[in-house]
């Protein structure tokens, strides 16, 4: 898996950044999951393809953990995701451009984490005109 | 954050549009008899280019927006709707579509099944072609419309139904919700009928008479079940709620390009072909008033007593009466019969808030 190209699941997948962390719909299962500021740093340079040691470098460069940590980390975090089933190896060509570094470069560190939540997401509720309210039913709140 | 709720607590908090409704056109091939929109033809309106769509959907990625709806009119219709639809998936989105299913063919469906929506949301008014075809004033549309369910399930596409109760279907309430379960599909009711977005009232006519919307908005709220959301019987937390998403997390950017809160919000904020979005998103003063408003500082809410099971709506307000502020008729009449149904007491007879419902009870047609 070390030289191996990995990418998320673009086809399956809806994702988004927002503020440093992100948030990752498995559109097949109803999984919701959420990526702590790290991953979700991460998260983008999978858009592409990225080799485990290719983002355990990134990682050293941008918040400072030795490379044997980092590569540890990406392991597992990277693991984590191939559980979910929201990786598939990447056969295309790298992309010339790589994502940016993410806004918090230098940080204090914290490993990349990955956490799941089942989201029921068909439910009625109090206003019916407009479709994004759909998504907050309380049954997802209780469920959660 | 590691939970839904979390998700939407961060996004109010740095009002984050997480889901935005864009409406790629108002052109349609049926003509509801209870729509809220002028059904134009795109060239009629200037409707926005297949670039500048993208352009905006860029910028929506940008600002942290991750549900995006297709509406209409009929999107279908739009010859780009795939490209825009695939282009949007590139970027992450998770997609709804809304259309009214009667322009599913295969090939449609195919490419619908290819960029796994969460939801393809079907405006279906009747279980019988009788009062389908009434409804939306096409004959034939009931049978296209069944066939296009039809091919997004046998591809495994999710389909919501949708369906507005009035006095011509109310009594097809209980085959709808067989037909959904025939069909493999959800089905929403929406008892409400609002005035058209250019303010005429025609539509309102069309609306139950009060003792059967009184009969359906019961047994809306017996298939609603415990779904709590609906259910603010914490008058307290009710009143420093927000009353709605609308303008904090959520937007509407209609086939010009312009920029409401919400659907029903009738007068633009802005318009994107002048305006970068995130301009107008945090530099619009309608809408900072919009986020520091809480239930409470509806005047014409605050003190009534069905409002823990209301969802207040500022902007039917404003449609309906010119101001912000509630109450807006169409919902007075939801919570007044939700109330009855759910056994919460109600306003006493001569208070403010009946007189007021009595008033306004039937507005000007």
């Amino acid at each position: 898996m070390l030289d191996e190209r990995w990418r998320f699941r673009r086809d399956k997948l809806a994702w988004r950044i927002i503020g440093d962390e992100g948030v990752v719909l498995d559109l097949r299962s109803n999984h919701i999951y959420f990526l702590n500021r790290t991953a979700a740093a991460l998260w983008e340079h999978l858009g592409d393809g990225a080799t485990r040691e290719g983002l355990a470098d990134e990682l050293h460069r941008w918040f400072g953990p030795s490379a044997g940590h980092a590569l540890d980390d990406v392991a597992a975090w990277l693991e984590a995701l191939e559980r979910a089933d929201l990786l598939e190896p990447a056969t295309d060509p790298v992309a010339a451009e790589q994502p940016a570094a993410p806004a918090l470069f230098g940080e204090s560190y914290v490993a990349p984490e990955v956490s799941k939540q089942d989201v029921a997401f068909f439910s009625a509720l109090g206003c019916g005109k407009t479709s994004p309210t759909t998504f907050e039913c309380t049954r997802a709140l209780r469920d959660s | 954050m590691n939970s839904y709720p979390d998700l939407y607590a961060s996004a109010e908090e740095r009002a984050v549009p997480l889901s935005a409704l864009v409406e790629l056109t108002n052109a349609c091939n049926v003509d509801c008899e209870h729509c809220y929109l002028d059904l134009l033809p795109d060239h009629r309106i200037g409707a926005l280019s297949t670039e500048e769509w993208k352009q905006i959907f860029r910028e929506l990625a940008a600002e942290g927006c991750l549900f995006l709806t297709l509406s209409g009119g009929e999107i279908l219709i739009r010859r780009d709707w795939y490209e825009l639809a695939a282009y949007a998936r590139k970027l992450g989105f998770a997609l709804r579509l809304y259309t009214n299913g009667t322009l599913i063919d295969d090939d449609v469906a195919d490419r619908i099944a290819e960029l796994t929506p969460v939801a393809v949301e079907i405006s279906l008014h009747g279980a019988t072609a009788e009062t389908q075809d009434a409804i939306t004033r096409r004959p034939g549309s009931f049978e296209r419309t069944a066939r296009g369910v039809s091919r997004l399930r046998a591809r495994e596409v999710a389909v919501v139904l949708k369906c507005v109760l009035m006095r011509r279907n109310a009594h097809e309430f209980a085959s709808l919700r067989r037909l959904a379960r025939e069909w493999g599909a959800e089905i929403l009711f929406d008892v409400e009928v609002t005035p058209k977005n250019d303010g005429s009232y025609g539509p309102v006519a069309l609306t139950m008479d009060d003792a059967t919307f009184a009969g359906v908005v019961a047994e809306v709220e017996r298939d609603r079940g415990d779904c709590a959301h609906s259910r603010h019987f914490d008058r307290a937390a009710r009143l420093a709620d927000a009353p709605c998403a609308a303008g904090r997390r959520t937007c509407h950017i209609g086939p010009t390009g312009d920029l409401s809160p919400c659907t029903q919000w009738t007068t633009p904020l802005g318009n994107l072909r002048r305006q970068r979005f995130r301009e107008l998103w945090f530099g619009n003063g309608t809408l900072r008033r919009i986020r520091a408003t809480r239930t409470g500082d509806l005047a014409g809410c605050h003190d009534c007593a069905v409002l823990e099971v209301c969802n207040p709506c500022m902007a039917l307000s404003l449609l309906e009466n010119g101001n912000l502020d509630g109450p807006s008729p169409t919902k007075c009449r939801t919570a007044t019969a939700r109330a009855a149904a759910m056994g919460v007491p109600g306003n006493a007879a001569g208070s403010t808030v009946s007189a007021r419902l009595v008033q306004i009870r039937m507005p000007p047609r």
